[in-house]
């Protein structure tokens, strides 16, 4: 699958849009400065002091500043008409449409919420290609910013003030994002990944997501979910099918099935897990999870039974 | 000169001056230049904090997934060198320039109200002081200069144990500095208001003096704005007042409102006086009078008056309405052109001059060429999808210090070069002046030019590491190494002031044939400013008078006692 990061590769529409206005803006500034520098540097070499010519003394030209006024203005009315046309191609209006997904920024992870199917998952976000959708922004908390380079847009995510943000994304692949408005400690730690893949895909995904997590089968993994009872995990997390109490902490029902761990701070492997399980503060410092106290045996436990849940 | 009552001689450097030789004689000064040099040196000290805080933040980001730095200690080293560098380095330092010149250059004895003055100053010494008390409280700022709600409330600014104290100081910081600048404003509005020599009509102002009675007037109104803000938030935090807290129906983006309706005017307050001593310094090293007076002091107006019409350009990724966006896009846009009228002119100046190409004119030269990048990249920024795209990263990292260090440090170091020697007494060595202008410019250009694309590869700004994506290594590689470069030009300064002040070329009163009123009397100015002002009757009182010495036939026009004011 291919990983896109950058502004200058855009994989939505909008992303499209906003790159040719950003091309336009450009050209144009390109121009500008070579003026401005051509003639700074012509002058410097031009009008070196030479011994004992004093200069001519004209200071006002009504004309030339006539010029330099006129100009620019009808420039930057140009490309203020180049940011309205896309302003509209690239934000609708929201008016009635539901959204396709609700992104909840929390410090320092993502809750996602698919209303239409009700799936609620964290940190890896699934998406069709090809479908004009609808997000929605909302913060639990601070100020955060959601920013993948390749989708062009980004938007704050404000607590009280949920943003919408429309995209059509044209390429299937694996989107790589972040958080890209401080938002405390672990700011730097908190990434998106985007898996856009085909509808069909799309919707298996969103089929499995919906199951709710399968009962531990091994041994290793039935204790596992023991210490995950006993040790509180539950006040904080959820898992479908299991307990269902914790809202503040990311959804663990399929956190198997997810590539990474702590919000893309490291690749989902039983033994970083484990590390993870260990002491979360070694590996995303600031994050308000806890340490509890786990002695060996029962991160090995642990770690089977979250694995387990495909 | 009347030789029977000033039988002393003359000093030949501040460090002479009867008057300044005890250390009472500066903490007790009322003297406009002994205030105006200790805002500077003050400003300087904290300018070096900051510096040192830009070098460990380039180590830190010198390789990805570089864990030197913990992220507590690199956001609140960001804090504090956004802070150090917008309220304690940079605004102090052209506040000191504005104070030490404005009654020289109106041929003043000093400004309206000196004790006033001094009270300005103490007030940021000991402001500044505060902020950085918090490092000793354990709990700093971790936030970001502009302190977004509701990171800053007392919720999320706990430390381990106890509720951070960090913020309270930094508001109680800024509160004190916000009201000396604020009174520093009034100062220098009567001052060119009331005590301009008796002939010197408003045309014929010197257009430091202009843009600096432009700066002040935004200062007046802009800093009650942050204030305001700061009082808010500290009710907030003391008194559980909600006025940004979103689950009690307060709203975080009021404070991004009022931050900004500060902040933008600021970024204007951090660039005017700059364009000031650039547009002093290119018709002195050209030869000719500046290009465009008028067009030059309107086009200040202009900037001052749609500063106050451009907050929200800092917003535009917050959902607002798209009505509200088209507002403050065109007035974004339209700033650009009386900008780009100043940046004309300069060249206008230039063309057809005799350019001497000591170190003061190169930085105004090099000022000319990285202002406009910063000015291009701030259109950029006004065409609202673009801002969708770039903000929050590390192109607008790029594109602010394109125009607050390749702008604004850049001409402070050009108005240090051109009036070190009128201050002091000496002359800045020209050699070492060289050295660091070329350092600073391959420096900073190496450091800052590549983030624009950091910006586009993806890179936010804020963080403490980043992942190894592609090109971000090597962009922050290269960057990082040109800041060192960067810093090494900044310590040749430092150097330069310290050793040209004990032996420095002594300089003669008017080094450069310079012809506003302040080269007209002894460098270092007497504590009385001026003996005799000479008759102004242009913008350029010593042009006028060389000409009438150069034609015998006519009698010089009658100069005034200097104590006339």
């Amino acid at each position: 699958m291919d990983t896109f990061t950058s502004v200058l590769k855009p994989v939505t529409k909008e992303a499209s849009d906003i790159l040719s206005s950003f091309y336009i803006v450009l050209g144009v500034a390109a121009f500008i400065f070579v003026i401005v520098a051509g003639l700074v540097v012509y002058a410097t070499i031009r009008f070196r002091r030479r011994e004992g010519r004093e200069p001519k003394q004209f200071s006002e030209n009504v004309w030339l500043e006539v010029l330099w006024i006129s100009i620019p203005l009808l420039i930057v009315t140009g490309l203020f008409v180049v940011a309205v046309r896309i302003m509209y191609l690239v934000n609708p209006p929201v008016l009635g449409n539901k959204p396709d997904l609700t992104v909840v920024g929390h410090q320092w992870w993502w809750e996602l919420h698919y209303p239409q199917s009700g799936v609620t998952a964290a940190n890896e976000i699934h998406l069709p290609v090809g479908k004009h959708l609808l997000l929605r922004f909302e913060s639990a908390d601070v100020i955060h910013g959601f920013w993948v380079p390749s989708f062009g847009q980004k938007i704050d995510v404000i607590p009280g003030h949920p943003n919408y943000m429309w995209m059509t994304i044209t390429r299937p692949g694996l989107y790589l994002g972040t958080c890209n408005s401080f938002c405390g400690m672990a700011h730097a730690d908190m990434r998106i990944l985007v898996f856009v893949q085909s509808p069909e895909d799309f919707s298996a995904w969103l089929a499995h997501q919906r199951q709710p997590a399968s009962p531990p089968s091994a041994v290793g993994a039935t204790k596992g979910a023991e210490v995950f009872r006993e040790k509180n995990c539950v006040n904080c997390h959820s898992i479908a099918g299991f307990m269902t109490r914790g809202r503040v902490a990311p959804d663990l029902t399929h956190v198997g099935s997810r590539t990474t761990l702590a919000a893309g701070t490291l690749p989902n492997t039983p033994e970083n897990l484990a590390k993870w399980l260990k002491n979360p503060q070694s590996v995303k410092k600031g994050v308000l999870m806890p340490d509890v106290g786990l002695n060996t045996d029962q991160i090995k436990y642990l770690t089977a039974y979250l694995e387990g849940l495909k | 000169m009347n030789s029977e009552i000033n039988t002393s001689k003359k000093p030949e450097s501040i460090l002479e001056v009867r008057e300044y030789k005890s250390l009472l004689s500066w903490l007790s000064s009322v003297d406009h230049k002994q205030l105006g040099i200790m805002y500077i040196a003050t400003s300087l000290m904290f300018f070096l904090a900051g510096v040192s805080m830009a070098m460990i933040m380039r180590t830190q980001l010198i390789k990805p997934n570089h864990h030197w730095l913990s992220p507590e200690t690199y956001n609140q080293i960001f804090t504090m060198h956004g802070t150090t560098m917008v309220f304690l380095a940079v605004m102090p330092m052209l506040t000191g320039f504005m104070v030490y010149f404005t009654p020289l250059m109106i041929g003043a004895r000093d400004v309206s109200f000196p004790r006033m003055n001094a009270l300005s100053y103490w007030l940021y010494l000991m402001g500044g002081l505060l902020i950085y008390f918090s490092f000793f409280t354990g709990d700093t700022l971790h936030m970001g200069w502009s302190a977004y709600a509701p990171l800053t409330s007392v919720n999320y600014s706990m430390n381990k144990y106890m509720i951070g104290t960090g913020v309270d100081y930094w508001i109680v910081g800024l509160l004190l500095t916000g009201a000396g600048t604020i009174m520093t404003a009034i100062n220098i509005v009567v001052t060119v208001a009331d005590l301009r020599a008796p002939d010197m009509k408003l045309t014929q102002i010197p257009l430091f003096v202009w843009m600096s009675s432009i700066n002040a007037l935004l200062m007046l109104l802009a800093l009650p704005a942050l204030n305001a803000a700061l009082v808010m938030l500290f009710l907030d935090r003391q008194l559980n007042a909600l006025f940004f807290n979103p689950a009690a129906g307060g709203t975080p983006l009021l404070w991004e409102h009022a931050f900004w309706f500060f902040g933008h005017p600021e970024v204007y307050i951090l660039i005017l006086p700059g364009f000031g001593i650039v547009s002093e310094v290119i018709p002195v090293f050209s030869r000719k009078p500046i290009f465009g007076y008028a067009f030059m002091a309107v086009a200040t107006v202009a900037i001052a008056f749609l500063s106050f019409g451009v907050w929200s350009h800092h917003m535009f990724a917050t959902g607002m309405n798209f009505t509200i966006y088209y507002v403050f896009a065109l007035s974004s846009m339209l700033i650009a052109v009386p900008t780009g009228i100043k940046i004309f002119n300069w060249i206008a100046t230039m063309w057809g001059g005799s350019i001497s190409f000591d170190t003061a004119m190169l930085f105004s030269v090099a000022f000319i060429i990285q202002f406009t990048i910063g000015g291009l990249s701030g259109v950029a920024f006004a065409t609202v999808p673009i801002d969708w795209t770039l903000t929050h990263s590390y192109f607008v990292v790029a594109h602010f210090h394109y125009t607050l260090l390749g702008g604004t440090i850049f001409t402070v170091m050009a108005g240090f070069y051109y009036w070190y020697p009128k201050i002091t007494g000496r002359m800045l060595s020209e050699k070492l002046g060289k050295i660091q202008f070329w350092l600073m410019v391959f420096g900073f250009n190496g450091t800052f030019f590549i983030l624009h694309f950091a910006g586009l590869a993806g890179m936010p700004r804020r963080v403490f590491t980043y992942p190894d994506l592609p090109h971000l290594a090597t962009i922050n590689l290269i960057s990082s190494l040109f800041a060192y470069v960067l810093g090494l030009g900044i310590l040749v300064f430092f150097a330069n002031l310290v050793v040209s002040l004990f032996k420095g070329k002594p300089a003669e009163d008017n080094p450069w044939g310079g012809w506003t009123l302040e080269w007209a009397t002894s460098s270092p100015p007497p504590p009385h400013n001026f003996d005799r002002i000479p008759p102004v009757r242009s913008i350029r009182p010593l042009w006028d008078l060389e000409q009438s010495k150069k034609q015998p036939g006519v009698a010089a026009p009658p100069s005034h006692r200097g104590d006339s004011a």
